[in-house]
């Protein structure tokens, strides 16, 4: 038997931006991935296989969950189009459905079942069609070797489903588990007393009061006269300061809560502040109050750093003497247009200020300005200054069309050079994202260097 | 590289076998051939390619535009992880249907004028 997980990125595009920092597939539900209660609950069902099916980007998954090893299973990972059906899923995914009965989840929602619960004879026997339904999703059993079943599911032990559909509803089913269920699923966190779950190097303070039902997670401090509980679930890098309580809380992970805070009924993430009864979202923009812990980024190794800015260096102390020459020459023919024009410089949505020179030439002068890439002069300095790198992405202009484009494109660095004008292959202007996502993926210093010499010959052609 | 080709009822389906890289992506523009680019109906089976970079993902992403410039249609069969993931960290996996099994993709264009 395998499991296929189908969801659409439509099914969880209400996320948004709430809680950027995870996929969410790996939206926690009392600190465990969404995606993991379904990896368990296939396990429980003796299952070995399991395929997502989706629409949406599965990088950070594939870097959370790998190939399943750490479950023992296999996990892969097949994309679909937004517009089909579940028969044309199954039709893309025949090689692995053949054969073999399946069990279909479908939709962003939440399976209650119990770990206590033998599932594989039931699984194994059960009448194939729907065993559940919510509105945002279903489960199902399907049979390609038209096996009937000899079990109704009727009789299908503890399986339900529970919509995910608005952050109240990560809030309650996180409350509900924590509260009434946690002996259902595989929790983490040690569990030595009763609905009180503690990961490691979490250090409390004396004087701060743990009252259960609680769930905290790993690397925590909790500092004096701190009250946590009943009903709170703190994410791992936590920081909750002195005289502030966390009650029918969640807090997720890198989460810094300032002092004197009370906490009651809400979802905290980073700076925001969320009511699950109403949605309602604030921004805190006071750090000492409430901000996000701020971790090692994903940045450019330093090695790699000290290789564009140097190698900017060399190239501006070669062109600077051309540069001044043939922008004097163009400058007198008012054939050299400076524009200034502001361009995000990460994912997050900083910027800078750049030079963008045009040579309006088409003469010899030009021709020679262009080969030798003057025109890229005064970004080479912002390379120097390490602003931008040297090979990378196309500077994206800072506007709110581009900003949407960062929020999926979180390896963007923007650079003098782009892979794609390198690699001068997009037949098409939308191409250029392809190519930079390639390479971004598999940058390193040597391709890095080799693709940069590249860009700097086509500009000879 | 090598590249073998069969007709599959009235469908063409393209096989490149071993690396699909810069060094050879006119093979693959080479491969379809006018006929089968009028008709439309083209699957590209990469479960034997071993490897493919940008240029080759370039290449395999042009002949879907010349087959979709005639109303037709470009499938995948991409079985194989690696060649999978090269799909999906571009996002190139938007612009194709991607199939695991050569033979259902070929029957999955509608019957008649693709």
């Amino acid at each position: 038997m395998k499991t296929l997980l189908i969801v659409k990125e439509k099914e969880f595009s209400w996320l948004g931006s709430t809680f950027q920092n995870c996929h969410p597939l790996a939206t926690q539900i009392c600190k465990k991935p969404l995606l993991e209660y379904f990896i368990d609950f296939s396990i429980l069902c003796g299952i070995n296989d399991i395929r997502l099916a989706t629409d949406a980007p599965t990088e950070e998954l594939v870097d959370q969950f790998g190939q399943g090893s750490r479950w023992g299973i296999s996990l892969d990972y097949s994309p679909v189009r937004e517009t089909d059906e579940l028969d044309e899923i199954i039709q893309k995914n025949s090689l692995y459905c053949k054969d073999s009965r399946l069990l279909v989840v479908k939709g962003f929602c939440f399976l209650h079942y119990d770990k206590n619960i033998d599932y594989k004879y039931f699984m194994h026997n059960v009448e194939p069609g729907e065993l559940s339904s919510c509105e945002t999703g279903s489960v199902r059993v399907m049979d390609d070797l038209s096996q009937s079943g000899t079990v109704p599911a009727s009789d299908s032990p503890t399986l339900s489903l529970s919509p995910v559909s608005n952050v109240g509803d990560i809030h309650r089913l996180s409350m509900e588990i924590l509260m009434d269920h946690s002996d259902q699923y595989v929790l983490p966190g040690y569990n030595n007393e009763d609905h009180i779950y503690i990961g490691h190097n979490v250090t409390i303070a004396k004087k701060a009061k743990i009252i259960p039902p609680v769930m905290i997670g790993n690397h925590v401090q909790i500092y004096g006269e701190t009250v946590v509980g009943p009903g709170a679930i703190i994410g791992s890098d936590v920081i909750i300061d002195a005289h502030s309580s966390v009650q029918d809380s969640v807090i997720f992970d890198k989460t810094y809560v300032g002092e004197h805070l009370e906490l009651k009924n809400k979802l905290l993430g980073g700076n925001l502040i969320v009511d699950p009864d109403t949605g309602t979202q604030v921004h805190l923009e006071d750090p000492h109050l409430l901000s996000q812990v701020k971790s090692s980024k994903k940045s450019l190794p330093l090695i790699h750093r000290i290789f564009h800015q140097i190698t900017a260096l060399l190239a501006v102390i070669i062109m600077a003497l051309p540069y001044a020459a043939f922008a004097l020459i163009l400058k007198l023919q008012k054939r050299w247009l400076n524009e200034k024009e502001t361009v995000f410089i990460n994912s997050s949505g900083r910027t800078v200020e750049l030079v963008r020179v045009t040579i309006k030439d088409d003469g010899l002068v030009g021709r020679i300005a262009r080969s030798l890439s003057l025109e890229r002069f005064p970004v080479l300095i912002r390379v120097m200054q390490g602003k931008l790198a040297l090979i990378g992405s196309r500077a994206l202009p800072a506007d709110e069309e581009n900003r949407k484009v960062l929020d999926e494109y979180q390896a963007y660095r923007p650079a003098a050079f782009s892979y794609a004008e390198a690699e001068s292959w997009p037949a098409e202007d939308s191409d250029w994202e392809i190519v930079e996502r390639f390479h971004l993926a598999r940058r390193s210093l040597l391709r890095d260097y080799l693709m940069a010499l590249k860009a700097v010959l086509n500009s000879f052609n | 590289m090598k590249i073998y080709q069969k007709i599959l009822e009235d469908v063409c389906i393209i096989i490149p076998h071993g690396r699909l890289d810069a060094s050879n992506t006119h093979y693959i523009q080479k491969s379809l051939s006018e006929e089968a680019e009028k008709e439309g109906r083209v699957v590209m089976d990469l479960s034997s390619l071993e490897f493919l970079d940008s240029s080759g993902l370039g290449a395999i992403i042009s002949l879907l535009r010349r087959v979709k410039k005639n109303d037709g249609d470009m499938k995948l069969v991409c079985p194989a992880d690696k060649i999978r993931r090269v799909f999906e960290l571009t996002r190139a996996d938007r612009m194709f249907d991607i199939y695991d099994d050569c033979e259902v993709a070929a029957k999955s264009f509608p019957r008649g004028k693709a």
